[in-house]
């Protein structure tokens, strides 16, 4: 089938440009990359049925994208409260893990991973997007903080991740 | 007077909407605030190597296959609801003496003789049971009747609307697969009435192994006969 028009040959174009970058942040704040191509996807969908392409495109999509994590995450977190069966430390980052998957992942990856989620929400996700090149105005606009505070909570976030990573109970099992 | 920690961020992120000019004249004279920002830059880079290790392979998939795949949902979501129209319609229609199962009674069957229809016994008409489906095509069509048993028999008729619809007068399974229709009779007779879009310009209907009717390019290339309403009968 052929693109019909102006605003989809536009929309293609903005797909083939963020689409890697807005599954990458969402697989680096989740650690599900399932979870994180829904997401990206559903945000690209909510574009498309937006029908015109925003201003500011990639912090419109990443804000939709960052409000579907959060989301998703209320809703996992009601499930565990209602069969109150998860562990209470379980978080939507840290799929059950089978003995291949541990056998697979390297130590770094497992510590790097159990140190992103131990951030608060909003320190992960100013840090990811921080580190796939969004600017202080998109995160400040993304995540509904103040730009000129964004560079101090981006050096708080990152001295926390990095505390995280490197404290002796983050060692692998 | 050093760098504030605002002014050392932007400078370590790269962002140039905060330092001004006397904040990189400072930084060039003071090794206090040089060796701060370098330590801010360690530590980003730092960061920056640990989230790499963290990535899965993201999928590649092109812009365009994607708003094609948007237009594809689109039309199968179409598609279901018309589907579901059809059977809540199907289900109306099943209901002893409502008219809905009266009317296509008579257009399903319309084949039949006139005595026929008059020679059934008066009072409750009995509930058939009766299944269907309604879509809306593509550019072509092909209709399957998996290893349907003798003494049924298909009506097909082609209509201005943009719909195909198919319905049995018994329990028939009907799937979909993109351009196909299949439709499973379960090991019983029954007979089918098909409905095609006169717009869709490739048509071929199926049973078994056997052609039985073809539409190549708009143009009907076997010529099956028609009967007094137009529509092609098939005995099964």
């Amino acid at each position: 089938m052929k693109i019909q028009n102006a605003f989809e040959v536009s929309f293609a174009r903005l797909f083939d440009e963020r689409f890697v970058a807005l599954y990458r942040y969402l697989d680096r704040l989740s650690g599900d990359p399932d979870l994180a191509e829904d997401l990206a996807q559903e945000a690209f969908v909510r574009l498309h049925r937006r029908g015109e392409i925003p201003n500011d495109a990639r912090a419109w999509l990443v804000a939709v994208a960052s409000n579907l994590f959060r989301d998703e995450r209320r809703r996992v977190k009601r499930r565990q409260s209602l069969l109150a069966r998860q562990p209470a430390d379980l978080t939507l980052g840290m799929p059950p893990s089978s003995p291949d998957d541990d056998a697979e992942r390297g130590d770094r990856k497992i510590r790097v991973r159990r140190a992103l989620d131990r951030l608060s929400l909003r320190d992960r996700e100013m840090l990811l997007l921080r580190h796939e090149g969004y600017s202080y105005r998109e995160i400040a606009s993304a995540l509904g903080v103040v730009e000129s505070g964004v560079g101090t909570m981006l050096i708080r976030a990152t001295d926390a991740f990095r505390a995280s990573f490197n404290e002796k109970d983050n060692a692998p099992d | 007077m050093h760098l504030t920690e605002a002014e050392l961020a932007a400078l370590t992120h790269g962002d140039v909407s905060a330092p001004s000019s006397e904040a990189l004249t400072h930084l060039a004279s003071c090794p206090e605030c040089t060796a701060r920002l370098e330590v801010l830059r360690a530590a980003d880079r730092e960061v920056a190597g640990l989230l790499r290790g963290v990535d899965h392979a993201a999928p590649r998939v092109r812009g365009t296959a994607f708003v094609d795949a948007l237009h594809a949902r689109r039309r199968r979501i179409g598609a279901i609801a018309a589907g579901l129209a059809f059977c809540v319609a199907g289900a109306a229609a099943a209901l002893p003496n409502s008219p809905l199962h009266q009317v296509l009674l008579r257009v399903v069957f319309r084949t039949e003789s006139q005595t026929a229809i008059a020679d059934r016994p008066r009072g409750p008409v009995r509930p058939k049971p009766g299944a269907g489906v309604a879509f809306i095509p593509g550019s072509s069509l092909e209709v399957l009747f998996r290893n349907p048993r003798s003494g049924g028999h298909l009506r097909v008729s082609l209509v201005d609307g943009p719909q195909v619809s198919a319905i049995a007068d018994g329990d028939a399974a009907f799937s979909i697969h993109q351009s196909q229709l299949e439709v499973n009779d379960h090991g019983v007779a029954m007979s089918f009435a098909l409905e095609i879009p006169r717009s869709v310009p490739e048509v071929t209907i199926r049973t078994g192994s056997e052609t039985i009717l073809v539409k190549h390019a708009g143009v009907m290339s076997r010529s099956p006969v028609k009967d007094s309403t137009g529509a092609y009968t098939f005995e099964f």
